[in-house]
């Protein structure tokens, strides 16, 4: 029992603290800095319309449904100096834009992520509840890049980005878990009715008249299986390989169903953290160039 | 068992993995609870919440599972009218507009607080979004409906329906003639709204 517990530490000790050797850590933070420019670029195309004191969302409406003033809601934490400061909308994401150039060419890249992450937490606490569906996931991954330091660094350092690494990897593992489950939730997604709704309401790229039922329920049972798929083959390394192409079939279903190219770029950015992108048909960052 | 070499000691690397387990336990608890959930997440969850909502780790309702096709999902419209008794699509859940994500999410939220009798909390959100319509349609509405069907299948009907009611200096408020969910008018202050919203203007 004893070196049970002994394996299981020394395991515990090598999964999150062992220095960073995956090459591929650099190209999993410029696919993120792609994806935090897609939203990025889709809250500057809004910010006048979402973000502003005379938009569909203002300051009152966005605080009423936070629930300033009640106990519980947590609204006492929200920070954002756009409720202060309305006009900073445009110019916030501007500069979020920037940050995650930083993130894709590899230049300054902590400083990018701390930048692109306290930005995205400013416009987030600005619009509760109206943010995009992958945007909670982004915020955290995000933030873990900011320790994915350069992989010829110190070896502290490269512990701290192994740390960083592990981290999105749970994390996005917890969300793909999380999606899955709340779908089961709901008897609607074991009926089909969930994908027929968002079809009729023409939400995705499948054709709102003419799709047979038999396609929505097909797409509903597939999305299921899709993410046990994708969470099977992450936690099993003899399989593993088949999550890539698990994940990028979900991302597609997401793009047929829900049309949220948003959400289907953080997904699979997220996942490169554990599927990475093969060699031959990675983008040369700053820092791989420089190895 | 082949033994790493850590840069790190050995309290810091317990301290670390402390903080690891309580980070990624306050994620599950806040990704759990985004619709439901049990007093000890409730409890948990107001403890962790300086953290989990300042460092933005929180969902808050966000609809991660699509659509869950409930009452709330089914197609809604909010619906002002004018003077002349022109009316104009506000918004709309089925829109296929760039923006249509937080237009259903808006839709979603304010179906389900007007059904909740939470007017308190929708007023100030339908304030908003009225303005902002007024603004770019240049037309004054006089009263809105907020239109969707019951149940999937059937015909939309008014689930709200109110005055609106202008006040100088102030956001615009809003006096109901029908109920949520309720197709008979309240009738103390439909009859009174009315006149209210002639006297305002």
């Amino acid at each position: 029992m004893k070196t049970d517990r002994a394996g299981v530490w020394e395991y515990w000790n090598r999964f999150w603290f062992q220095p960073l050797v995956a090459p591929s850590a650099p190209i999993s933070r410029a696919l993120i800095g792609c994806a935090s420019l897609l939203v990025f670029a889709n809250h500057a195309v809004l910010a006048s319309q979402w973000l502003g004191d005379s938009g569909w969302f203002n300051g009152s409406a966005a605080l009423a449904l936070a629930g300033q003033g009640l106990e519980g809601t947590g609204a006492e934490y929200r920070w954002s100096p756009l409720y202060y400061y309305p006009w900073l909308g445009f110019p916030l994401t501007l500069l979020g834009i920037i940050a995650s150039l930083a993130m894709i060419v590899g230049r300054w890249s902590w400083l990018g992520c701390l930048i692109a992450y306290v930005v995205l937490v400013m416009i987030h606490h600005r619009i509760p509840l109206l943010i995009n569906k992958g945007e909670p996931l982004l915020v955290a991954a995000v933030l873990y890049c900011t320790l994915l330091t350069p992989i010829q660094e110190t070896s502290l350092f490269r512990v701290f980005s192994n740390l960083a690494f592990r981290m999105l990897q749970v994390h996005f593992l917890l969300w793909m878990a999380m999606s899955l489950f709340s779908m089961l939730a709901n008897e609607t997604w074991w009926t089909g009715e969930a994908v027929r709704q968002l079809i009729v309401d023409g939400q995705g790229f499948l054709p709102s008249k003419g799709t047979p039922l038999w396609c929505a329920e097909f797409l509903a049972h597939s999305v299921l299986v899709l993410q046990v798929g994708i969470l099977a083959t992450a936690l099993n390394p003899s399989i593993r390989p088949l999550g890539r192409w698990l994940t990028i079939a979900f991302c597609a279903v997401i793009l047929l169903v829900i049309g949220d190219w948003i959400y289907a770029a953080i997904l699979f950015a997220t996942s490169t953290s554990i599927w990475p992108i093969p060699s031959g048909i990675a983008v040369s960052t700053h820092e791989s160039r420089s190895r | 068992m082949h033994s790493t070499p850590q840069p790190f000691s050995r309290p810091f690397r317990w301290i670390v993995s402390g903080l690891l387990v309580l980070h990624f336990v306050g994620i599950v608890c806040a990704y759990s609870a985004n619709w439901r959930r049990s007093g000890l997440q409730d409890d948990l969850l107001s403890v962790l919440n300086p953290y989990l909502i300042g460092m933005d780790w929180s969902l808050e309702l966000i609809p991660v599972e699509w659509n869950r096709a409930q009452a709330s999902d089914l197609p809604t419209q909010l619906v002002g009218m004018d003077e002349s008794g022109q009316q104009t699509v506000i918004l709309d859940s089925q829109s296929r507009d760039w923006d249509r994500d937080r237009k259903r999410q808006i839709l979603r939220v304010l179906v389900s607080l007007l059904e909740s009798q939470s007017d308190d909390v929708a007023t100030p959100c339908l304030a908003s979004i009225v303005a902002h319509s007024e603004q770019l349609t240049g037309r004054m509405f006089r009263s809105i409906q907020l239109r969707k069907p019951l149940e999937s299948n059937t015909d939309p009907i008014n689930v709200y329906e109110a005055f609106v009611v202008r006040m100088e200096g102030d956001p615009l408020r809003f006096v109901p003639a029908i109920d949520a969910q309720r197709t008979v008018p309240r009738t103390p202050q439909a009859a009174s709204s009315s006149s209210q919203s002639e006297a305002a203007r």
